[in-house]
């Protein structure tokens, strides 16, 4: 047979070479560094940024008109909700609106982006990319609880707050324990709960991994690397050897089960002496329960029954043995282990145990055995025991009496107090290693006591801060691919590595460490062509509405450049320039006229731009669950704006006043409000919330408990200046709500209303009718 | 012809679609299908009824889980072989269960023919048995694991250990609901979750919309079934004078900017909301039935369940799924014999009841009723583990080496049974069905090819039944 490939086979697999060549990324778009763009030059008024160039010349070139500016009470309401996730002032958007000096915005804009609201707005932003959730998914019966999930919540917040560089964000994040080494600054330690605090999936390493590889691609890459598990990637140039070196690099990291404090806790505070005094007591009722039943099995009766079981046991099954052992509450494994030892020590004529087997093997005792333990022989001979239930009583008693934590001097003392605490003896073991030996339901109780003593660690208002890091292990993990993601078919090895299609030809094996940080430097690099981009894009999103790449999370081969695409290269080029700095991406986007344009658009663009492709206007922005329920507690005037620390339960009545972000976040059983509302599933990466419209969220404004309880504030506010003025009170009102003064026709729509309300028993007050349906208005949820 | 939308924003929200249908009114437009267009066009109400891919005989399904994992031996899998050896080692290899087990265990109850079928059927389920001409015994069930959660993730969402999709959430992204007023997948458990929680009716990576609303049956009054289903203070004319204002706020709004789909699906969507109190409240209130259907579901918690998920899928809610109990009432590793009879009686008038009224209606033909648990048991007996079992050594373990679970409605074959376990009913042997393939046959009966029900998300497209599943054509009517 002919075995030389025909012509047709040759042009087939040069073919498919050619393919593979363009499919290795080599010219997709966002695999091309960050290219310096060039602005057109013909910059006109309006054109008050860069971007503005750029978008206006782009507009020009489609002969697109773009919206004018919008109203400065829009600009505030719109710049307040972006920057705070809050309704603004009446005092400050009117002290904005008679602002006449000719950087009255940019004034605005620096006051909103110092207040320490932004970071909370922001951090909020960031969890969605994190998966963040304060507890860990189904695990049985463990504790749930991330104790310390909060800290990472709060380093967030903190991080915004001081324009942390976005490189050292990641870096933080990725390998906050390498950063900490240098700074010898503890914070950073909460920053890794970005890769710790995802679901858990029972404990099981692989998936845990899995979630880790895609919080970290997809979140700061915009790659999908968790497609390549089972198989190289169909689409994007990552094979599945990547995917693996990547799972080696987290594989060669533990995370230590005693947290790293974020700093000295303060000693003195009543709150913290409580908690250690309430840890200490709840620890010593776990080490008890192991030290008080590892003490009984070297007691005399213990040993008894042990021995005897041992001895009828010799035969049996180990069902049989286990059903004895159950019923005279003895452990199994124990009973089995002393069954095995005493067979060894028969078998290898030990001194102590030549009497023992002689009886066994002869039915009785000659006069003198000189190669016994003479303790045991004497004992042996003066109670004239000739029968086994006598010896093993014999044996019981002389080796209880051995046993004391220090050696004897005498050496057949030692030698019988050695067969009870030896490391191979079956009472040899730790006590705290007895967890194994457990039946169940002891196991359970020792469970629900540990899993008290971390509800309380968790719980407790006075445990001091700790970070959720992951530290290196001391020999780093050699990864191997798992044959099609199955974990028990190792196939070839591979290297702790970057990706191929970022690294491109001068990737190098990390040697040092598992390579975490280092993978940390090259996603916090500026030669990355991603990091910047995808950041740029995920900020771009919050303030327009939807993002200029509409795959926040995908920037693959099959992600098509966006529109604008020379406006993202500009800000992903400058953010890096400007040293990473969020704050100036955040003042070079809303300082331009592109940010601040109406929401109203001119005819023409609505006909030739239906979708705002082009963003010819703003987009109307509807309040996240988050900002609509800080608004309603803004709203009743009583917000409370303590920041940080445990999360607190914001569904539960009476209603807690603090932030949403401050809120529980249950991964396992998330509450239907937030599910109502679209909030980030804590599940996995979430790159863009959802935004519907159904009417359970209707029902929550009309009927929810805290709705109505804000409306009865306001209600109750507005009864007591009616009875002044009817008119001041709904100007309040819609100054309060709404950062405007109502219209006459407004006002007189308000006065009939309260006026025609048909009182009730239970509704007496229409003003209260009247905030509710206030609150309920599309003005308080939507944003121009 | 797949479909799948290329990103969330686009499916759920783009401004083209709300322009196409300002005009119509949000209300009154018939939202776009997922299936036979360019472009997904779910609009911002991802529940909006869609038609199927092709024709389904399902148009809705009723899923009753008997969580903890039901004995096939003693349900409607008889072994007689069982008998012989009972208290003997069996003659074959023992399959690896979770935990040990002994000797051959026989069922102790009686197994008896029923209807022109003469499906067998043992004498726990009298009345499932009145309708054994309606089933479609499957008694080749096979899974994956012997424990609970990934088998209850397996059976639900068609993969046991990561984040997927449930089957009521991937047949409500597929066809919608259609009636508005109601969530278009609810799930209900008497007294609490079963293992494994709410993810076993997770949406996953698809929309929040999708996931099951949980409802707890074991409260009678509505107002506890359904969130802020009822004002408690504002009598339904005070709630519509309110209800007046907002919109009449709304409209002034809306005239002052242009014309945005947005500002006017909320607008409807409080008025869909109003309607909601009303609709909601009358489908939970078993109180509206004739004596005579309730006398047919019988009394307690599993035949106001049963009759609460009629009146549900009634009204066109499109995936109702019922359990048993919290935790997981059908493990039973010890007293087999009285806890599976006790079990039974619970919910077997309420189980026949709800397929005789379904029939009695003509909606059986277009309801697909899906009866089993995550798995089965074993057909040997359990021996004594400490702390785990009571050591009584008269229950069973878990087996998903095979196991039964039933059909009936919806366009499966009537009174059929399909395929068999071994001699004694430790694994499947004859046309061995794997859960995946019980997903792609429900998802045909719904009128999906289940590897074209696709979603895009994390790079690449989901399916249900993952890269397996077959279609198990033998079960089609």
């Amino acid at each position: 047979m002919n075995h030389r490939p025909s012509f047709l086979q040759l042009l087939l697999a040069s073919l498919s070479l050619l393919t593979a060549f363009s499919e290795d990324g080599a010219d997709h778009w966002a695999f091309q560094q960050v290219p310096k763009i060039e602005l057109p030059s013909t910059i006109n008024d309006m054109a008050a940024t860069p971007i503005d160039a750029l978008h206006q010349a782009a507009l020009c070139e489609q002969s697109l008109p773009m919206a004018k500016e919008a109203p400065r009470q829009r600009l505030a309401r719109r710049l307040t909700y972006h920057l705070h996730g809050l309704p603004a002032m009446m005092d400050d958007v009117e002290a904005f609106e008679n602002d006449a000096s000719p950087n009255a915005y940019g004034r605005y804009l620096d006051r909103q982006l110092a207040s320490p609201r932004y970071g909370e707005r922001w951090a909020r932003h960031w969890m969605d990319v994190a998966r963040y959730a304060d507890n860990k998914g189904y695990v049985f019966q463990e504790e749930r609880r991330y104790p310390y999930a909060y800290t990472y919540r709060d380093w967030l917040v903190s991080a915004f707050n001081a324009d942390l560089p976005y490189d050292e964000f990641i870096q933080q994040q990725l390998a906050g324990d390498h950063v900490v080494k240098q700074s010898k600054d503890p914070q950073a330690y909460a920053a890794m709960g970005f890769l710790t605090l995802g679901r858990r999936f029972l404990n099981r390493e692989p998936d845990i991994i899995d979630d880790r590889i895609d919080v970290v691609t997809r979140g700061l890459l915009g790659l999908t690397v968790s497609c390549a598990r089972c198989h190289d990637h169909k689409f994007d140039p990552v094979p599945i050897d990547d995917y693996y070196s990547l799972y080696g690099i987290f594989a060669s990291s533990h995370e230590p089960s005693d947290k790293p404090l974020l700093g000295e806790p303060d000693i003195a505070s009543p709150a913290y002496q409580e908690f250690v005094a309430e840890e200490t007591k709840r620890q010593a009722k776990i080490d008890d329960y192991f030290t008080t039943r590892h003490a009984k099995l070297r007691t005399e009766p213990i040993l008894k029954a042990y021995f005897q079981l041992a001895h009828d046991a010799r035969d049996w099954d180990e069902p049989k043995l286990g059903s004895r052992a159950q019923a005279e509450k003895l452990y199994q494994k124990i009973a089995l282990h002393w069954r095995s030892r005493i067979a060894e020590l028969c078998a290898d004529d030990h001194p102590t145990f030549l009497p023992w087997k002689t009886l066994v093997e002869t039915g009785t005792l000659p006069n003198a055995m000189e190669a016994a333990n003479p303790i045991v022989w004497k004992a042996l001979k003066k109670s004239k025991a000739n029968s086994m239930e006598a010896l093993i009583a014999i044996y019981a008693n002389v080796l209880a009496e051995t046993n004391q934590a220090e050696p004897h001097e005498d050496e057949h003392r030692e030698s019988l107090r050695q067969l009870l605490v030896s490391k191979d003896a079956p009472t040899g073991l730790e006590p705290e290693k007895l967890y194994r030996i457990f039946n169940v339901k002891d196991q359970e109780t020792v469970r629900k006591l540990r899993r008290e003593l971390k509800q309380h660690q968790a719980m407790s208002p006075g445990a001091p801060p700790r970070g959720m890091v992951m530290l290196y292990k001391d020999k780093a993990v050699e990864p191997h691919v798992f044959v099609r993601g199955n974990p028990r078919v190792r196939g070839k090895q591979v290297p702790r590595q970057y990706l191929k299609v970022l690294a491109r030809k001068e990737r190098q094996p990390y040697k040092e460490g598992s390579g975490r940080h280092q993978l940390a430097e090259a996603i916090a690099s500026p030669s990355n062509p991603l990091t910047a981009r995808v950041f740029v894009n995920r900020t771009w999103m919050h303030f327009f509405g939807k993002p200029m790449v509409e795959t926040p999370s995908d920037f693959g081969i099959r992600t098509k450049a966006p529109e604008l695409v020379g406006v993202l290269d500009h800000l992903a080029g400058d953010f890096m320039r400007e040293g990473w700095s969020i704050k100036h991406l955040h003042r070079e986007i809303l300082s331009s006229a592109l940010y601040q344009q109406d929401s109203s658009a001119p005819p023409a663009a609505l006909d030739q731009d239906p979708e705002n492709r082009w963003l010819t206007r703003m987009n109307r922005q509807r309040h996240s669950f988050e900002a609509m329920r800080d608004s309603l507690l803004a709203a009743g005037g009583d917000l409370d704006l303590k920041t940080g620390g445990q999360p607190i339960d914001i569904l539960k009545e009476p209603f807690s006043q603090r932030r949403t972000i401050y809120g529980f976040i249950d991964r396992q059983n998330l509450p239907s409000t937030f599910r109502t509302f679209d909030i980030a599933s804590p599940d996995v990466h979430t790159p863009r919330r959802l935004e519907t419209m159904v009417p359970q969220q209707a029902l929550y404004i009309m009927n929810g408990a805290l709705v109505a309880q804000q409306a009865q504030r306001l209600g109750q506010r507005a009864k007591k200046m009616a009875k002044q003025s009817s008119t001041q009170a709904i100007t309040e009102l819609y100054h309060n709500l709404f950062a405007r003064s109502p219209e006459d026709e407004e006002v007189v729509i308000g006065k009939a209303f309260t006026e025609d309300w048909t009182p009730s028993d239970k509704f007496p007050n229409s003003w209260e009718a009247y905030a509710h349906a206030l609150l309920s208005a599309n003005e308080f949820i939507f944003i121009d | 012809m797949s479909h799948h939308p290329e990103n969330l924003g686009h499916h759920f929200y783009t401004r083209r679609d709300f322009l196409s249908r300002v005009g119509m009114g949000m209300g009154a437009a018939a939202f776009g299908g997922l299936f036979g267009q360019s472009e997904a066009q779910a609009g911002l109400n991802p529940l909006a009824s869609k038609p199927s891919q092709y024709f389904g005989r399902a148009k809705r399904v009723i899923h009753l889980f008997m969580n903890g994992g039901p004995s096939q031996v003693d349900t409607f899998d008889p072994k007689p072989l069982l008998t012989k050896y009972h208290g003997k080692e069996l003659p074959m290899d023992y399959l690896k269960t979770e935990r040990k087990t002994g000797a051959g265990y026989r069922s102790p109850f009686e197994f008896a023919k029923h209807g022109q079928s003469g499906i067998e059927i043992s004498d726990i389920f009298p009345n499932v048995a009145k309708c054994a001409d309606d089933l479609c015994v499957i008694r080749s069930m096979h899974a994956d694991v012997p424990n609970h959660e990934p088998s209850l993730l397996l059976m639900n969402c068609g993969e046991s250990r990561l984040v997927r999709p449930s089957l009521g959430s991937w047949v409500s992204y597929g066809l919608g609901t259609t009636n508005q007023n109601l969530p278009g997948f609810i799930t209900m458990c008497p007294g609490g979750y079963p293992i494994q929680e709410s993810q076993n009716w997770q949406a996953g990576f698809l929309p929040g919309s999708f996931q099951g609303t949980y409802i707890d049956t074991k409260h009678k009054k509505v107002e506890k079934l359904i969130e802020n289903i009822r004002n408690q203070r504002l009598d339904a004319t005070q709630q519509r004078q309110q209800l007046d204002l907002v919109q009449k706020l709304n409209q002034r709004h809306l005239e002052r900017r242009q014309q945005d789909a947005q500002l006017e699906a909320r607008l409807q969507s409080f008025e869909l909301a109003y309607r909601m109190q009303m609709d909601a409240t009358d489908a939970f209130d078993i109180e509206r039935e004739p004596q005579h259907i309730r006398d047919l579901y019988g009394e307690g918690t599993q035949a106001r369940q049963m009759l609460i998920a009629r009146r549900l899928v009634e009204r066109g809610v499109r995936f109702v799924q019922v359990w048993h109990g919290p935790g997981q009432p059908w493990d039973n590793h010890d007293d087999i014999e009285v806890r599976h009879r006790k079990l039974a009686q619970e919910c077997d008038q309420a189980i026949g009841g709800l397929l005789t009224d379904l029939k009695q209606r003509g909606m059986l033909e277009d309801t697909l009723v899906i009866w089993g648990g995550e798995f089965g048991r074993t057909p040997t007996v359990e021996l004594p583990t400490p702390g785990s079992n009571a050591g009584k050594i008269n229950g069973r373990d878990h087996n998903h080496y095979g196991f039964s679970m039933w059909l009936a409605g919806g366009g499966v074959k009537s009174g059929y049974i399909h395929g068999a376990t071994d001699d004694f009913g430790f694994q499947a042997v004859e046309k061995p069905m794997h859960v995946h393939d019980l997903h792609a046959t429900i998802l045909h009966l719904l009128g999906f090819n289940h590897e074209e029900l696709t979603y895009h998300y994390a790079g690449r497209d989901f399916r249900l039944t993952d890269v397996h599943g077959k279609v198990v054509h033998d079960l089609l009517a």
